[in-house]
């Protein structure tokens, strides 16, 4: 890539040192770029490629390398059929589904109004309220699971989904309300005035005016959020017991000591883990790079 | 961060929003769910957890007063000083490595060619898997016997293997590896959007005043990437500090603790050895570190970049 590059400069002239003119020196520039960019794309995607490999078929590297056809000829679905039956693999799938998806709608309904309150009413305090956000942001997760356990124990929410979508919502939220407080800002403000002027309360206009305009930057927030859930692992590990009740994180965490040497299985279940995520990134792919995008550039 | 600077600037006259104006009750009235939340399952346990710090409690007998005896015990603590010394390189390395190859990336996605989206898609895809896969998969990766990092060395006859994260030499940097192959699309996502936004007069303006390439990517672009990398910076370095799924899963702090950080180690404090108090105490003094560098970054930032 380097000499790549660097060459350029000296090949500007018509014909270049190796008698080349500017349209194929154009061309090789191109191609080498492509090779470059396309060799480390492959080289990030290695460890996804992997995870597929030995998931139908547990190799090694060199066995892969000097006989493909070999591993293509022995792989089988095994690994998926011993996730799926022989593990609580779907226990953890259901709850993870459960719990990310309750979370994120209860953390959407609140944050959406926190939102709006940060990033477009004018009061006093405001500005306190929203570096406060930011500072629970800063809580390390693990300070507050410990007092949280011992609360959820003398509440009787110590090993129960409804517990956790509690602490989810609370987990989630700050940067939930972070990342759509910016698109509130932004909006013009004659659209709330024009339905309140027609009579309707600020709720009214809020509810009638602001939130289906708002649907596409809500919905990013609740990928954000879903992602959250959906990885989060102290909270599952500190405030559920049961396997039967665990999440999949902390549920697959466990087969590092119990199926050691079973990695296709392992494997099968890595990527069983990610579907939903693959889902939800294809699916809404356009507005997570603009909500990405445009988080970032305006925070 | 700037949006409080602009806030700021938006502010009325005073008596436009006394306490009791229609957008004052409004603007409490939408922001109390959440801070209901907040209040009951955020700042609650957070303040228990510091009054908890100050005794000793097994989760289970009477809770025993102590005083600061537990941040004494913790501050002549070799191994505290180990485990913090581990997390701020975790963090910090892990940043700025991030960081520079997300730069790279956008480097070369800021230019029109065919494939351009369907490579941006491929580059985002490590975002989209599970910690725990990532996990799990890095963890064979780094196998012994069957990853294929080792499969490639002993095939290009480099060395038959290196021990990875079974080493205490390299455990640490083998996890935030993985950490950093998660992270960096975030970076590049970040310097793409804000490498867009730079009107491209500029570097026309640049190019004609015979100024080189690296130049103007010293003096236009990163300095128009400035705010955002700070933003940038800031979370991805407070996540850092508080990601525990990769660590615990992949290493579990070891071999000895020579990969271990905060949160996994006052995980095992409070939940392996029945020490929630201590737990609780080193937990406040991580508290500690990261407000104060969340303060100081914003602080600094704020007089460098928000007053602009």
């Amino acid at each position: 890539m380097a000499t790549d590059t660097q060459a350029v400069p000296e090949e500007e002239s018509n014909t270049g040192p190796l008698g080349l003119n500017d349209r194929q020196v154009e061309r090789v520039k191109t191609i080498g770029f492509h090779a470059t960019l396309w060799s480390l794309i492959a080289l990030v995607l290695f460890p996804v490629f992997w995870m597929f490999v030995v998931s139908v078929n547990q190799t090694g590297f060199g066995a892969f390398v000097s006989d493909p056809i070999g591993w293509a000829l022995g792989a089988d679905l095994s690994g998926y059929y011993r996730v799926w039956y022989e593990s609580d693999f779907p226990f953890w799938f259901q709850n993870s589904l459960i719990v990310s998806i309750g979370a994120t709608v209860l953390s959407v309904a609140v944050c959406t109004l926190g939102a709006y309150s940060i990033g477009r009413l004018r009061y006093r305090g405001r500005t306190a309220m929203a570096t406060f956000l930011l500072i629970t942001q800063m809580f390390p997760a693990i300070l507050v699971a410990i007092p949280l356990f011992l609360v959820f124990r003398d509440f009787g929410l110590f090993n129960t989904l409804t517990g956790l979508v509690i602490a989810y919502v609370a987990f989630t939220l700050p940067f939930a309300i972070w990342m759509l407080r910016g698109f509130y800002e932004n909006l013009p403000e004659s659209l709330e005035e024009a339905a309140m002027i027609d009579g309707s309360t600020r709720f009214g206009a809020v509810v009638r005016v602001i939130l289906p305009l708002s649907a596409p930057a809500i919905a990013t927030t609740a990928i954000f959020t879903w992602v959250l859930a959906w990885n989060e692992f102290v909270f599952a590990l500190v405030l559920i017991n049961d396997s039967e009740k665990q999440t999949l994180p902390p549920g697959m965490g466990q087969w590092i000591g119990q199926q050691a040497l079973n990695w296709d299985m392992i494997m099968a279940g890595a990527l069983g883990a990610t579907i939903p995520m693959l889902i939800v990134f294809f699916l809404l792919q356009s507005y997570i790079v603009k909500g990405l995008a445009e988080g970032a550039v305006k925070s | 961060m700037s949006t409080i600077g602009k806030l700021r600037q938006f502010e009325l006259p005073r008596e436009y929003y006394h306490w009791l104006s229609k957008e004052s009750v409004w603007g409490w009235l939408f922001l109390l769910p959440s801070l209901l939340v907040l209040g009951l399952v955020s700042v609650y346990p957070l303040t228990r957890g510091i009054y908890l710090s100050f005794f000793e409690y097994d989760g289970i007998g009477d809770p025993e007063w102590v005083g600061l005896d537990h941040y004494a015990t913790i501050l002549g603590w070799t191994e505290f000083w180990i485990v913090m010394r581990n997390t701020l390189v975790w963090a910090f390395a892990a940043v700025v490595i991030m960081a520079t190859i997300g730069l790279g990336f956008a480097i070369m996605l800021n230019r029109e060619f065919r494939g351009r989206s369907i490579a941006t898609t491929l580059l985002l895809l490590p975002w989209a898997v599970p910690f725990i896969s990532i996990a799990l998969n890095w963890r064979l990766m780094y196998n012994f016997e069957l990853g294929p990092l080792n499969g490639f060395l002993r095939l290009a006859g480099i060395s038959d293997g290196l021990p990875w994260i079974a080493s205490s030499r390299y455990a640490l940097f083998s996890v935030m590896l993985a950490w950093v192959w998660r992270n960096f699309p975030f970076f590049m996502l970040t310097f793409l959007a804000g490498m867009k936004g730079i009107p491209g007069d500029l570097y026309e303006a640049a190019r004609v005043d015979g100024s080189s390439k690296i130049d103007s990517f010293r003096h236009i672009t990163l300095p128009f990437l400035q705010p955002v990398v700070v933003v940038m910076t800031l979370l991805m370095s407070l996540w850092s500090l508080n990601h525990f799924t990769l660590i615990y899963v992949m290493t579990g702090g070891g071999p000895g603790n020579s990969s271990m950080v905060l949160p996994v180690y006052i995980y095992q404090q409070a939940f392996h050895f029945g020490n929630m108090g201590l737990a609780s105490a080193i937990a406040v003094v991580m508290l500690l570190v990261m407000l104060t560098y969340g303060l100081i970054y914003l602080r600094l930032y704020r007089e460098d970049v928000g007053g602009k």
